[in-house]
């Protein structure tokens, strides 16, 4: 994963969108696709979308999904079995967070990883508007998402 | 007496003499008639009339082929040039099956999953605002394969008798369709190969040189190596599974013949 790249891409409007993705946990494999526009004139920059790619797997596509895993990892073991993405798990008295996914690996998340990953997801936002993010939210299509990838060799191993 | 006798050998050896004169002229007039016959013949030869040749009016003559732009394969007309135009290859049941394999290539997007890439699940809501899991990777056209991989290998082809080598060239598709995934299904099913071969003449030749290609046959390896070497030129497009599936489309109506120059 090529976390340093920048591409582009374009909304409906035909406004220009930027992709950065940040790294959360480099062990893990857990990025933040950062997705946000900028207007030069106005010096100021908008989000527009977030989403969570953990592995080979873009967990969540919406920001409401996004926050929502966040706040599992804020939680840690504080949540419980109505969790959506993180199951609580104990190996030798110790908590853990395991991942619920289709995918083949196990991926377990400790406390302090959990909270690190939290405290970057806020520290994201540092310079960025929010409010565009919850009205006019950019949604992928699994196409474009897909072309996206592609066009910046992000889907080459 | 003896005088007669004198006169008699005189006369005999005059005689005598006459008579091998005579035979001596006969045998030079015998040689001077040959020399002039010999003298003659060869003469005869020089002035021979040069032989009349008459041109073929190749230009003229026609073949009875596809006409591929004709019928929307375009993009693999100068294949079907390459292959049959090129070496004449217009006996049957080859050309037809060939022409077969060419459309079956052309009228559906086969993809070949590029060795190098990654698989990404992609969770996202649809419209309807349920979360559906899709996969996405990138592939090849193996349509562009066929194109590269053709004639990649013509020249190892030409190596084999007209037979052979017209058997590699079939087998070259059932490689590549082998290796093809299209729209939902995983692979490309084994059935609409067999489809494909069915009835063909040679059918069990090719099945027998594409079981030496997969068993990395050292003298048929350019086959396999024909594809991975197409894999370092063409580029890759972005391929997500959540598309609706299709069904492998063959054309319904034979294709046509027509009379054409080459």
């Amino acid at each position: 994963m090529a976390h340093d790249q920048i591409f582009t891409l374009r909304d409906d409007a035909g406004v220009e969108l930027k992709i950065i993705p940040v790294a959360l946990n480099l062990d893990k494999e857990i990025y933040l696709l950062h997705i946000f526009e900028e207007d030069h004139s106005a010096k100021k920059k908008f989000i527009r979308n977030e989403l969570a790619l953990i592995g080979n797997q873009i967990l969540t596509s919406t920001f409401s999904d996004t926050v929502h895993l966040m706040e599992e990892l804020n939680l840690f073991d504080i949540g419980n079995h109505q969790n959506k993405y993180l199951d609580i798990t104990e190996y030798q008295s110790t908590k853990n967070l395991k991942l619920k996914h289709n995918g083949d690996e196990n991926i377990f998340i400790s406390k302090s990883e959990a909270k690190a990953m939290y405290k970057i997801f806020n520290l994201a936002f540092l310079g960025y508007s929010v409010a565009a993010v919850l009205e006019k939210e950019f949604r992928f299509t699994p196409q474009l998402l897909a072309k996206t990838l592609h066009d910046n060799q992000l889907l080459l191993r | 007496m003896r005088f007669f006798s004198n006169t008699l050998m005189i006369v005999g050896t005059i005689f005598l003499f006459y008579y091998l004169y005579k035979l001596y002229q006969l045998y030079k007039e015998e040689v001077e008639q040959e020399k002039e016959w010999v003298q003659e013949a060869v003469n005869e030869k020089i002035d021979e009339e040069p032989e009349q040749l008459y041109e073929l009016n190749t230009d003229k003559i026609k073949y009875s082929l596809y006409n591929p732009s004709f019928e929307g394969l375009h993009e693999l007309s100068s294949l079907y040039k390459l292959v049959v135009h090129n070496n004449l290859w217009i006996n049957q049941p080859f050309h037809t099956k060939f022409y077969e394999f060419l459309m079956i290539i052309n009228d559906n997007n086969f993809m070949i999953i590029d060795p190098l890439s990654k698989v990404i699940t992609i969770n996202m809501r649809d419209k309807y605002n349920k979360v559906q899991t899709s996969k996405s990777y990138q592939v090849y056209s193996t349509k562009e394969i066929i194109k590269y991989a053709i004639p990649y290998c013509m020249d190892n082809i030409k190596r084999f008798n007209k037979k052979d080598a017209q058997n590699l060239l079939i087998s070259i598709f059932v490689v590549a369709l082998k290796q093809s995934v299209h729209y939902l299904s995983h692979e490309v099913p084994q059935n609409s190969i067999d489809k494909l071969l069915k009835g063909y003449k040679h059918a069990q030749a090719v099945r027998s040189i594409v079981e030496l290609v997969e068993e990395a046959d050292e003298q048929l390896y350019f086959i396999q190596e024909s594809i991975y070497d197409a894999f370092t030129v063409l580029e890759t497009f972005p391929y997500n599974d959540s598309e609706v599936s299709k069904v492998i489309e063959k054309r319904r109506q034979p294709p046509q013949k027509l009379l054409q120059k080459i």
